[in-house]
This record gives structure tokens, sequence and C-alpha cells, in this order.
């Protein structure tokens, strides 16, 4: 029997496909609007990056149709690693190329992406920002570490856009919490509306028998004087399924589908037997 | 052969020939009857009755008891009509059935009840 298929794990899928498919095409863009000498260190953690996303995208293709949810939040913690290693020799490159450009503009940008991209498990999203607080404060505080030029209130600023994204990472997180016990309580609700489905079915498929059985075990005994023995533990039998369907009756829970409108708009009747062939839901 | 002066209407085949003999036992004459369209073509007979016993779900696509009734009270029917059924009161046609304010009784129902229902005033 096929598994139900893990909506979390869907998600993170997603995310981490969708932060792979960004990083491998940025980087493949900064090679044109940033070049740099083909034997540098910046170039070679751009083939890195590039080889490190098509290799996760190729992992995750392989598991899309059952995705595994583990699987899927470390193939998005770690998407970013070349990247986050090469962004203090690309402020170096670009303060000596003397082009106009605001330090930690990439680091700010990846991380409000990450952020609205964030799967359930906020923590992943906050250990992946972390790590970018981490290299913006080394290479503000460590001089040699890449740019030496930075805006005021640096790294604070920068560091507010992570608390910013952080946040939404978080909001993201609890609505997604609140769909899965949205769709949990849906499940258990179409499950709960099935069974109510199916104890109609046998009430209406098993009452007309007991009536016929009631009916003619009373037309017995009215034509046998004396009442033969043999009717006193059918009469006694027939009085426990009377008990017992007193019981699965007096159950409330609002009909097959709990819906009267659609009762009321079409009165036909319905077919009790093919309700209990339909698959479990 | 008097003339009937109840109806069933009940999908079941031996339900209705069990229904019938008990109502012979106890005197009256019962009509007992498969469908909707069984009803409507028994016209005359049926509004001569004074009791109509309706079953609520009378298989798959078929008319209900509810059309059944609906017809009666179309047809300007003066007497008394019971729903007779299998199923829970919340189920939305049995629902429907109460809400018309008409007796809803839960099968199976015993040969006095049967007998109560026949005899009582509407």
């Amino acid at each position: 029997m096929a598994q139900p298929a893990d909506p979390d794990a869907h998600a993170a899928w997603s995310s981490a496909v969708i932060v792979n498919l960004a990083l491998l095409s940025g980087t493949a863009f900064s090679f044109v609007t940033l070049p740099a000498a083909l034997g540098s260190p910046v170039t070679l953690l751009r083939f890195l990056q590039v080889g490190w996303s098509c290799l996760w995208l190729l992992a995750l293709l392989r598991c899309a149709r059952r995705p595994r949810l583990g699987f899927s939040l470390l193939a998005f913690a770690l998407s970013p690693v070349w990247t986050l290693v090469q962004f203090p020799e690309l402020g170096m490159m670009r303060q000596s190329a003397g082009l106009s450009f605001e330090p930690f503009m990439r680091q700010r940008v990846a991380v409000l992406v990450f952020a609205v991209l964030a799967p359930r498990q906020v923590w992943v999203t906050f250990t992946m920002i972390g790590a970018f607080a981490v290299q913006v404060c080394l290479e503000f505080f460590i001089p040699s570490f890449g740019a030496t030029h930075f805006g005021p209130a640096e790294p604070w600023i920068t560091l507010l856009y992570f608390a910013t994204a952080m946040w939404i990472a978080w909001s993201r997180s609890r609505h997604l919490s609140r769909e899965r016990r949205l769709e949990r309580r849906l499940s258990r609700a179409t499950a709960a509306a099935r069974a109510a489905q199916v104890e109609q079915a046998v009430l209406d498929l098993a009452n007309s028998p007991l009536q016929v059985i009631e009916l003619q075990l009373t037309l017995l005994e009215e034509r046998r004087r004396p009442v033969p023995p043999e009717a006193a533990p059918i009469r006694r039998a027939l009085a426990r399924l009377r008990a017992l369907n007193r019981i699965l009756s007096s159950r409330d829970h609002g009909g097959p589908d709990g819906n009267d409108d659609d009762a009321a708009r079409t009165l036909a009747s319905f077919d009790a037997e093919g309700v209990l062939h339909e698959p479990l839901p | 052969m008097s003339a009937p002066t109840i109806a069933l209407l009940d999908d079941d085949e031996d339900l209705r020939q069990s229904v019938a003999e008990i109502f012979d036992v106890l005197g009256q004459n019962c009509l007992a009857l498969p469908s909707v369209a069984a009803i409507k073509a028994a016209r005359e007979e049926v509004l001569g009755c004074e009791l109509v016993i309706l079953d609520v779900n009378l298989g798959d696509g078929q008319p209900s008891g509810i059309d059944a009734y609906q017809w009666l009270r179309s047809q300007r029917f003066a007497g008394k009509i019971a729903f007779l059924t299998g199923h829970a009161r919340s189920h939305p046609l049995v629902a429907r059935a109460a809400a018309l304010g008409e007796r809803v009784l839960q099968k199976p129902i015993t040969t006095s009840e049967l007998r109560a229902l026949a005899v009582e005033p509407g």
C-alpha cells in the first residue's frame, strides 16, 4: 500500500530546488557581471558552486516523487556553502576594481531569499542565517578578510536585515505549521465522514432484514399456539440487535457528507451497498 | 376485498410482504408498493388510505420517500403520513423527513408500534 506523501518533505524539497536553481543561475551570471581570471580562487569557487548546485539538483530530481525530509533540508541548508566562502573575495575584487557596490548587499539579498523559501523546520534557516552573520562579522572585523570600506553603522545594518530575515522565516514556519494542522484536521474529518457514511450504509442494509425478522417472528408467534420454544432465543437475539441499532442510530455525526443543502437539492435515494464498496480515503 | 386503508412504500419485497401480513392479522388492508412510480400509478387507492408509511431510501438513484411525500401533499392527501427508515436520524434525507413535521420511525419497529401507528389519530 502506498504511503501518504509527507507535505513537509515536499515543501523542503521545493525550497531546496529553488535555492539551488537560484544559486546556479546567479553564479553563472557572475561569470559575466564580474569576470575573474581562470585560475583565480573566485573562479575556482564559482565552478565549485556550479558543480555543487548541479549535484544537489540531480540528487533532488532523483527523489522528486518521494522526497525525504532530512535530505531535502540538507540540500537547502548546504546549498550556499561555496557562495558564502567566495563573498570576501568578491568584496575585495569589486573594491579593488573600483566598481560601485554596497558591501554585504549580496548577503542581505541571499538571506532574505532563504527566509522567503524557508521550510517549516525554522532551525535550518536560522543556522544558515547564522553562518552568513558569522561571515559578515569576520569580513567586517578582520581587516584582511575581505572588503575594507563599509557603510556607516555596519555590520549592524546588515545584521538587522538578518534579524528581519529570521522573523520572516519564523513567520513562514508558523504559517506552514498552521497549514499542516489544518491538513491533519481535514484528513481526520474526511475519515470521520467516511466512517459515518459506512455506518449509515450498514444501518440501511441491516435494518430492513431486521424488520422482516421482527415481523415474521411476530407472525409465527401469532399463528403457532403454543409458541414454539425456538422462538424465544430468536426474540432475545432480536432484542440485542435492536439495542445495538439504537446505540448506532443515536450517534449524531451530521450524515454522510454533513451537507444538508445537498440532500435538500437532490432528494433521490442512494446506493448503500455502493457506499460500502467505495475505497477508503 | 375491502379498499386498502394503509399504504406502504418500501423497496424491500420481504418487508412489504411482512408488513402487509401483519396489518392483515390486525384486520387492516394494506397496499404495499415498491416505488414512487407505483404510488403514482395507484393514485386513487393511495389517496383513499388513512395512513401512508414511506421508506426514505428506495434504492440507488430512485426517487426517495421525500419525493413520495411531496407528491402526496401536492395531491392534497389528507391522511396520516409516517416515515419508516433504516437510517440514523442524522442522515440528511431523514433529517429532511423529520423537518417535514411527520413521524419518523426507526427500523426495526415492533408490531405494537405498527398497530399504534395505524390506530392513533392523525
